[in-house]
């Protein structure tokens, strides 16, 4: 599994402030190379229990996605990452859009994993499927 | 013309697909969640409700917890993590639900 990263993030406001920040910090170095604009689309007001820890549509892209981080205590495998598709309206009057949801417990393992899966959503021209997320997931 | 408060929580993944919604004119209370909840879990087959017995107990416990309401647009997961993407689903799509009777009476009065 490797190192747990932000390990006590749901006891300490100022490590999830720095998880989030991890996960936004990373998405906006890809959305800024690919001069992609993105809105956040879900209320997290008061939130403070990683579910989601980051969410963004991106316009342009017509898709969304919403990364889960969960308490490393509910651990289930040495990398315990998973991802699936789902839809969301991400703005009120607009079709629903597919909604890449990542659920992980961050370590040094599935933070790769992850990072790669954001990459692909984000930079892919073309909608990324069941399969392919199956691939992102084991390679 | 769609109803103002609207939402669903769903039993989803590993070929699973079942689901409870509303769709009102008043926010959803707390009590009309929880019985939803309760119908969805009377839903599913002995082997769905298992692989999602701790995650239907942790919805639950998200919807007794709320105070107050929450406002759309809210997504919740609760995923079996012994699974690929078994999971309960709790999403307030549009309006506000999950108000605790004293605030429903508020609402009326004040809406």
């Amino acid at each position: 599994m490797g190192k747990i990263l932000f390990a006590n993030f749901l006891e300490d406001k100022r490590v999830y402030h720095l998880a989030y920040l991890f996960w936004k910090t990373f998405f906006e170095r890809l959305t800024d190379a690919t001069n992609l604009e993105y809105t956040t689309y879900l209320n997290t007001d008061n939130d403070q229990d990683g579910n989601p820890i980051f969410h963004a549509y991106l316009p342009t892209r017509k898709r969304a996605l919403r990364i889960v981080q969960a308490d490393p205590s509910e651990a289930e495998e040495e990398v315990d990452i998973k991802a699936w598709l789902d839809e969301v309206q991400p703005i009120p009057d607009i079709a629903p859009v597919p909604e890449l949801v990542i659920d992980v417990i961050l370590s040094e393992g599935t933070k790769k994993v992850g990072q790669r899966l954001i990459r692909a959503w984000v930079e892919a021209e073309e909608e990324l499927t069941e399969d392919n997320l199956e691939v992102l997931l084991q390679a | 013309m769609s109803k103002p408060h609207r939402g669903r929580i769903q039993a989803q993944g590993d070929g699973v697909e079942k689901s409870v919604s509303w769709a009102q004119d008043e926010p959803l209370s707390k009590e009309e969640g929880l019985s939803l909840l309760a119908k969805l879990r009377a839903m599913l087959s002995k082997s769905e409700l298992k692989a999602r017995e701790k995650q239907l107990e942790k919805a639950q416990r998200y919807i007794e917890g709320i105070e107050g309401g929450v406002d759309a647009v809210k997504k919740k997961t609760f995923l079996n993590r012994k699974t690929k993407d078994t999971r309960i689903d709790v999403e307030i799509l549009s309006g506000t639900a999950f108000l605790a009777i004293l605030f429903l009476i508020a609402w009326k009065l004040f809406f």
